[in-house]
């Protein structure tokens, strides 16, 4: 069997593509991007979830599939999400006639 | 891959589904009420007719599932053997205690006044999905409450949130509603990311998910008390914390609030501020007490790194900005909204005490008194903000003038629920915070005194809150009627109202008969579930440890218990 | 604890005010002006059951230190009183008894909050005092408020106030007295906003409110404190742990000029605190250790409360404005009852407050007295001057219990309330006939109003101090104790000085608005044409209290040094042996009382009586054959000028250039220092005190204000600012962590 890539290695990814997205919600101005940020946001922790299930220790007795099944569940919220937000950014398009959520401020104080 | 041993998993058995009955019940019901919207009623009755019986329909499931729930606490219908053995539920992914018992009843409460409050109003032409959605977001609630283990929390926590997401942008043709809508799904939602990446490396550092088995890895691998040293910790509770700070509403995770409650319907408010703070604060207090506690702060020096301190802080700003902020408001919801970010800062406090009083339980109990008390209450003034939404169409506090000698129940019941807010004695909301503070009081063990700044800043604090609060009394009582108050008012916001004052006196002037059973619960939300032992087939996570553990705060029955684990060295 | 059946006759009496008062909510529409009648006959059902009390209660009114005065360790008795329990909250003493169920050493007990009362001869003393006087004031609202929209509005009120106030002074558990404490609070707050139509009224009640709400953050503490440290509510559980020799005796060191042992800065040890330990027998007595330091706080606090509760300085700037309520209201709230509530409590708590807060209190009452006092002097309207009046004697007893004359304190609480209950309602009766409250458009109204001219001027003598009037007795006796104390201490001398200024200006100001309205020519004829003798059932009530307002204060005997008899009642509850005066000290107090108080009133009599015409043309003959024969030639004469002429000289001119002006050259040379003073403490009320209070509101809003800024509706701020926070925050955590 080949060398595994180090645990380390995944850490910084997923933190690097989390801060990504993260970023990304603070500047896009679209709403959709904004999503797709989000999306990217919860992938990372999923891509963290696998590395540690893969290659972290894991807890004496603890079932052997923890770690696919959280980010299959994860998958599956963030899809819910992602629906949820379309949806409501189609509302939005409708009642404000814009998309971009710099102009949804009505309401601020 | 390493090599997986077959283990069997095991079906619930009937007496854990009968435990479920009320959330499966509301889960249930919540597709029947949209299918008899979208199959039968749509488009073959007026929108009000409609309203009517999806509402009574809701309202029928509603007090159904509270029924069943009260029902479960019916002595003699579980075995209390069965609830005080605590087994592994669901394969150790949901509590089967007597907290969830009792508090799923609270929780299903408030959503009767809820959905008693929305059935006042035609705010939307989604009537079936609204009643749905109301019902599975207090499935997610009670699920969350419940919850044992990750992943089932952030599932709960995902179902609660992202229900009512959709049922805050749901008021047709309201531009407010909308904009309200995205903001809370975008903030939450990066919320939420940040939370499950928390998570993430909480299950990383533990290797497992289950509440009670990452305490006890935690507790394994410690090196000190508290996160001293280890940067890792600190990013993961941090995180974690964050997630919970935007469902509780404390600064700096608290700038979603203001705007929700506004731009969403009233009821829908009142959901909010009610159901949705309460499971998030049980939960809150869960996964820091039963996952975390090894976190809290080191034994004996209360300044040491861990949440204690970082809620301490966060709880004194939160209540000092909230109390600030709402001072200026002419606007009634955001006056309200700002006053919750207020109470979420006292309630944190609540939670400090849990995690370095020397009577867990009691501050537990306090704890609980307060969310309830304070659900009740927050309910009662949203149903009256929801009133001057809909039919006086305005929400400024001004036009609550004269509202006193014009109709007097109504005023009267808002009057006694703002001075349980402000902590008037001898009124609910007082006993709240007089038990909290004096359990974060009592902290220091050995009869000694600690947090006293924090127990100081509050009482400032509450002394501030009852400038803005007393603003609304005024304007009921010494001032000249506006117009508007010719309204009459409907008599779901009445109910609401009367029931919460009369719960706001009651449990006021006898508070013991909430706190009773409400300390008990708070023995069985800090004890964990321990593992299967013989009485029943290992569970299919096949945990195996030892009986005891040692940082199970509950259990900790040693005098002189200042922090979590003092008893372990 | 054992019930006595008595406390069922002062449960009673409690209660019947609640119980009109509900009826008052309940069937305000069917019932319209009967509610007044019904709320009368409630308080007045409640007189009789505290009379009957009283009665059964005189067997028991002897006091229990007479004899121990003299020895510092006595065995202190505990005053006799009616107790009773009940059971009303228990916390955390049920909680599954397999887990929790052993006190731990060290941690709090469980909270228990019965509802205990207690009925001493204190309470019994104030009890009848109190609602005699809310008797009589709600038969003289009956005519007082008649065209009053919310007539029946005001008397339900006025009934929760009587039960909330009633309650107050039976309860034994702080709690309790919190509890009522707040709702007489808000009964205050209700009326005197009454006529909420108008901004000012609405202002007042609002600043009565808020700064109460300031005193009773100090109160909260204190009530923190001492269930931290004493585990128990119990107001005389506490007085009976603080009775620990070692305790008194750091006590005492105030009171007593030997005791200067003991050592205050360690622990106070205090004993009987029963708990059950794990392996002990029930009943074992573990110390309970209390930190002096803990006391002092506890102490503070408490005393914030009534600070805020009694108008004190600082907090005495809610009292005037409070005016704006009905005249009633002033006179049964605002002057007799519940701001003597801070007092009484101070009263009740005695034992808790050791020497540094005694010294406090004793400070704080002596600067309110005289703020009080010569702020009075310069007002032109009655009711405010009244009002600064209050805050001046409340100042004086709070002084006397800050320097240990306990009976002496509570004593004068007692006369106070009759007598100025009496201006209060005379005042009413006034601004019913003229419906104004400036001194400067009355005058000559003696001849118009003749009772209630009267009954006043046996209220302004009581007030003043004059001898054989109620007022004379109790402001003795509290010049008395502090004479005593600054015998003791004579470091703290200013604490003589000042009431003695404070009598001489109380006598004054009393006096001269007692002329202003009463004595001389009216100064507007348009108003003393229209003003008449308020209805029977006006004079009725100030008849009784003037009768009240004489008699209280008589000893049985007449000798000069009997204790009076209602000072003795009270000495019966007295909580630790307090202060005895020597008989030198007490002769030497009845002496500057009879000169100051006569000092004063003479000085108002000449500058504002009718009297005062004369007296300056008097001054002026008499003074002329002495001018000639000076002037005739004694060598001694520019001495004499300088000693005795000038000043004489300059009242005759003064008092001269009064008729002509109105003001004279004897207030400008003698009493503008006086109205200096006033004028300065009139300043600093207004700007210093009031100033801050607004500075503060407007900070607080200025924050919020700032605060907000941040909430700019942009989704993207929100979310920027959510992740600065947490960038921030874990950097903060991996330094503070490393």
């Amino acid at each position: 069997m080949s060398q595994d890539v180090p645990l380390n290695w995944y850490l910084i990814v997923a933190a690097c593509v989390f801060v990504i997205g993260l970023f990304g919600v603070m500047t896009r101005r679209n709403p959709i991007a904004v999503l797709m940020s989000i999306e990217l946001m919860l992938n990372a922790s999923n891509l963290n979830i696998l590395a540690f299930w893969r290659l972290g220790t894991p807890n004496p007795g603890e079932a052997p599939l923890t770690g696919v099944v959280f980010t299959a569940l994860v998958i599956a919220v963030a899809a819910a999400e992602v629906a949820v937000g379309i949806a409501l950014i189609l509302v939005c398009y409708r009642v404000w006639k814009s998309a971009d959520v710099d102009r949804y401020d009505s309401m601020l104080g | 891959m390493p090599t997986v041993p077959v283990i069997p998993s095991v079906w619930p058995s009937s007496s854990e589904w009968f435990f479920l009955s009320p959330v499966l019940l509301m889960a249930f019901w919540g597709v029947l009420v949209l299918m008899l919207d979208v199959l039968v009623l749509r488009n073959r009755t007026l929108l009000s007719t409609r309203a009517k019986w999806l509402g009574l329909t809701s309202l029928v499931g509603a007090l159904a599932a509270l029924g069943l729930a009260v029902g479960l606490l019916w002595p003699g219908v579980l075995a209390t053997d069965v609830l005080s053995a605590n087994e592994e539920f669901f394969n150790g992914t949901i509590a089967f205690d007597a907290a969830s018992a009792l508090l799923q009843v609270v929780g299903i409460g408030f959503l009767v006044l809820v959905i008693g409050l929305s059935m006042t109003w035609v705010f939307t032409n989604e009537q079936g999905e609204y009643y749905a959605l109301l019902f599975w977001s207090a499935v997610g609630m009670i699920l969350m409450i419940e919850a044992e283990e990750f992943m089932t929390l952030f599932v709960a926590l995902e179902t609660m949130t992202i229900s009512i997401y959709i049922l805050t942008g749901l008021e047709t043709g309201s531009k407010r509603s909308s904009e309200a809508a995205l903001k809370y799904l975008i903030y939450g939602s990066a919320a939420s990311a940040l939370f499950l990446f928390g998570l993430s490396w909480v299950y990383g550092l533990t290797g497992t998910t289950r509440l009670a088995a990452v305490g006890r890895a935690l507790v394994e691998s410690r090196t000190v008390e508290g996160i001293g040293g280890q940067w890792t910790s600190g990013l993961a509770l941090l995180l974690v914390l964050a997630g919970f700070g935007f469902k509780v509403a404390s600064v700096p995770f608290h700038q979603w609030t203001p705007d929700v409650y506004e731009g969403a319907p009233a009821p829908v408010t009142a959901w909010i501020a009610s159901g949705s703070k309460f499971a998030s604060f049980i939960a809150m207090i869960k996964v820091l007490m039963l996952a975390l506690g090894t976190w809290s702060v080191d034994t004996g020096h209360l300044q040491s790194p861990g949440w204690v301190v970082i809620l301490s802080i966060l709880a004194a700003v939160s209540m000092t900005y909230g109390n600030l902020a709402a001072l200026g408001q002419q606007n009634f919801k955001r006056m309200l909204a700002y006053s919750s970010i207020a109470h979420s800062g006292y309630l944190l406090v609540g939670v400090v005490a849990i995690g370095v009083s020397s009577q867990r339980t009691e501050a537990t109990g306090a704890v609980l008194y307060y969310l309830c008390t304070y659900g009740l209450a927050t309910l009662g003034t949203f149903a009256v903000a929801a009133w001057l939404a809909h039919d006086v169409g305005s929400d400024q506090i001004d036009d609550l003038n004269g509202l006193g000698f014009r109709r007097p129940v109504p005023a009267f019941c808002l009057a006694i629920l703002l001075l349980s807010l402000i902590g008037v004695p001898p009124l609910a909301g007082f006993f709240g915070k007089m038990l909290m503070f004096m359990e974060a009081l009592n902290a220091g063990g050995n009869g000694g005194i600690a947090l006293t700044w924090l127990v100081v800043v509050a009482l400032l604090n509450s002394v501030v809150s009852a400038f803005y609060y007393v603003r609304v009394l005024k304007a009921l009582y010494l001032r000249q009627p506006g117009p508007a108050i010719g309204k009459s008012f409907p008599s779901g916001v009445i109910w609401t109202l009367v029931i919460a004052a009369v719960a706001t006196v009651g449990f006021g002037l006898n508070p013991t008969a909430l706190l009773d059973p409400l300390g008990g619960a708070g023995i069985s939300l800090l004890t964990s579930p321990e593992p299967a032992s013989s009485g029943r087939p290992v569970d299919s996570n096949g945990i195996t440890q030892s009986a005891t553990v040692p940082e199970n705060p509950a259990q900790t029955q040693v005098p002189v218990a200042p922090a979590p684990s003092a008893s372990a060295r | 604890m054992t019930s006595h059946w008595q406390v069922w006759l002062y449960v009673a009496a409690v209660f019947i005010p609640l119980v009109a008062f509900a009826t008052g909510v309940l069937f305000r529409r069917w019932l319209r002006s009967w509610i007044a009648w019904i709320a009368t006959g409630a308080i007045f059902c409640s007189f009789l059951l505290s009379l009957i009390g009283f009665l059964g209660f005189i067997p028991h009114l002897k006091s229990s230190h007479g004899e121990s005065s003299q020895s510092d360790h006595a065995q202190v008795a505990i005053p006799f009183a009616w107790t009773a329990d009940f059971e009303w909250l228990d916390i955390g003493s049920r909680l599954l008894p397999g887990l929790e169920s052993e006190p731990v050493k060290g941690s709090l007990p469980a909270l228990r909050i019965p509802v205990s009362i207690r009925i001493d001869a204190l309470t019994v003393v104030l009890f009848v005092m109190v609602s005699l006087i809310a008797t009589l004031i709600h038969f003289y609202s009956i005519a007082y408020m008649a065209e009053d929209p919310r007539y029946s509005w005001f008397f339900t009120y006025l009934s929760l106030f009587c039960f909330s106030m009633l309650a107050l002074l039976a309860s034994d558990s702080l709690f309790l007295v919190f509890m009522t404490w707040e709702l007489v609070g808000i009964c205050s707050y209700l009326l005197i906003g009454f006529w909420y139509e108008e901004k000012t009224n609405v202002q007042a009640a609002n600043k009565a409110f808020i700064v109460n709400r300031i005193g009773d953050f100090g109160f909260l503490i204190g009530l923190g404190v001492l269930w931290t440290s004493f585990g128990t509510f119990s107001i005389s559980e506490i007085n009976r742990e603080l009775a620990d020799p070692g305790l008194r005796d750091a006590h005492l060191r105030l009171t007593r000029p030997t005791a200067t042992h003991g050592d205050p800065g360690g622990l106070v040890r205090l004993s009987s605190r029963d708990q059950v330990v794990e392996g002990a027998g029930p009943g074992t007595t573990i110390p309970l250790f209390v930190s002096y330091s803990a006391l002092v706080v506890a102490g503070l606090g408490i005393f914030a409360g009534c600070m805020g509760k009694s108008a004190q300085f600082p907090l005495h700037v809610w009292l005037p404005d409070a005016m704006a309520g009905p005249t009633p209201v002033s006179a049964l709230i605002h002057a007799a009852t519940m701001v003597a509530a801070g007092v009484y409590l101070v009263g009740r708590f005695f034992p808790l407050f050791t020497h540094e807060v005694l010294l406090f209190i004793a400070y704080i009452g002596a600067i309110s007295l005289v703020i009080g006092a010569t702020v009075a002097v310069v007002q032109t309207d009655y009711k405010r001057l009244l009002a600064f009046s209050t805050v001046s004697q409340l100042g004086f007893m709070m002084l006397g219990l800050g320097v240990g004359g306990w009976s002496a304190g509570l004593f004068h609480l007692v006369t106070h309330a009759f007598f100025k209950s009496l201006l209060f309602l005379g005042a009413g009766n006034v601004f019913h006939a003229v419906h104004t409250f400036e001194m400067a458009s009355l005058g000559g109204l003696r001849t118009r109003m003749p009772v209630t001219a009267r009954m006043m001027l046996v209220a302004t003598l009581a007030s003043a101090g004059i001898p054989f009037f109620s007022g004379f007795y109790s402001k003795d006796a509290v010049l008395a104790s502090v004479l005593q104390f600054a015998e003791f201490h004579p470091g703290h001398t200013i604490l003589v000085v000042l009431p003695l200024l404070g009598s001489f200006l109380t006598a004054f100001y009393i006096f001269r608005m007692w002329f202003l309205i009463f004595d001389g020519e009216p100064r507007s004829e348009q108003i003393a044409v229209h003003a008449h003798e308020a209805p029977r059932v006006m004079t009725l009530p100030i008849t009784i209290l003037a009768i009240f307002a004489l008699v209280v204060g008589y000893p049985w005997t007449i000798l000069p040094l009997a204790t009076p008899v209602v000072e003795a009642w009270i000495e019966a509850a007295e909580p630790l042996a307090a202060m005895r005066v020597s008989a030198g000290v007490r002769w030497t107090a009845i002496g500057f009382s009879v000169l100051i108080s006569l000092a004063g009133t003479v000085a108002a009599t000449l500058f504002y009586s009718r009297f005062k015409l004369f007296s300056t043309r008097s001054i002026l003959s008499d003074l002329k054959p002495l001018r000639t024969f000076l002037f005739n030639g004694w060598f001694l004469d520019r001495l004499y000028r300088l000693v005795f002429v000038l000043p004489v000289l300059g009242v005759a001119r003064g008092v001269g250039r009064f008729d002509h002006h109105g003001l004279d050259r004897l207030v400008n040379e003698t009493a503008r220092t006086t109205r200096g003073i006033s004028k300065l403490g009139d300043a600093f009320d207004r700007y210093v005190v009031d100033g801050l209070a607004r500075g503060i509101g407007w900070t607080l809003y200025g924050l919020g204000w700032l605060g907000r800024l941040i909430q700019t509706g942009q989704i993207r701020t929100y979310v920027t600012l959510l992740s600065v926070a947490m960038l921030g925050l874990f950097v903060a955590v991996y330094f503070w962590i490393r």
